[in-house]
């Protein structure tokens, strides 16, 4: 969780308006990653 | 089908509950997809002061899930017409209590549900998420 702000700085520059509805969390990954990110998107 | 899905931003009606809008925070509190609406990882916000409140875990899910339906309200929608809700508590020691609140809350046909123990931001105990239909 000592990433959030980061996270956010990087994450701003792919959605600068209307963001998507988003929720945060920390936890342990596989493969090494130090993030993962799932969505639900319209066609 | 014809052209796209309808794809617009929600928001509280009492901004001291725009949180996201608030801490500068680059997500919205709730997307409406058509008939459909997402709302964003609440958390224990006091909707006087827009400060945590930080309180015992049964305090900071009731605020929770009254923040909630505050969203959901300000959208057209409310916490009967929740599908799915994903809750995230820091402590999984809190479970058993997280139920006895939620019976409060959701007393006859409660949405479905997902429940972990992870790390949360700001200190929260307890953060909610939702999936929702509008009215």
């Amino acid at each position: 969780m000592l990433e959030y702000n980061n996270m956010n700085e990087v994450y701003r520059e792919f959605f600068p308006a209307d963001p998507p509805a988003r929720t945060v969390c920390g936890a342990k990954l596989s493969g090494g990653s130090k993030i993962e990110i799932e969505c639900v998107a319209l066609a | 089908m014809t052209g796209q899905l309808p794809r617009t931003v929600i928001e509280p009606n009492n901004p001291r509950l725009n949180v996201s809008r608030n801490a500068s925070l680059p997500h919205s509190p709730g997307i409406r997809a058509g008939e459909y609406i997402f709302l964003s990882g609440m958390g224990p916000v006091d909707p006087v002061t827009g400060g945590r409140n930080l309180g015992p875990i049964a305090d900071q899910i009731r605020q929770t899930l009254q923040n909630m339906e505050h969203m959901l309200t300000s959208a057209g929608s409310g916490l009967d017409r929740i599908v799915k809700i994903n809750i995230v508590l820091a402590d999984i020691q809190d479970y058993d209590e997280m139920n006895r609140i939620w019976r409060e809350f959701f007393s006859v046909d409660p949405p479905t549900r997902t429940t972990c123990a992870l790390q949360l931001s700001n200190g929260n105990g307890v953060e909610i998420e939702c999936i929702a239909l509008s009215l």
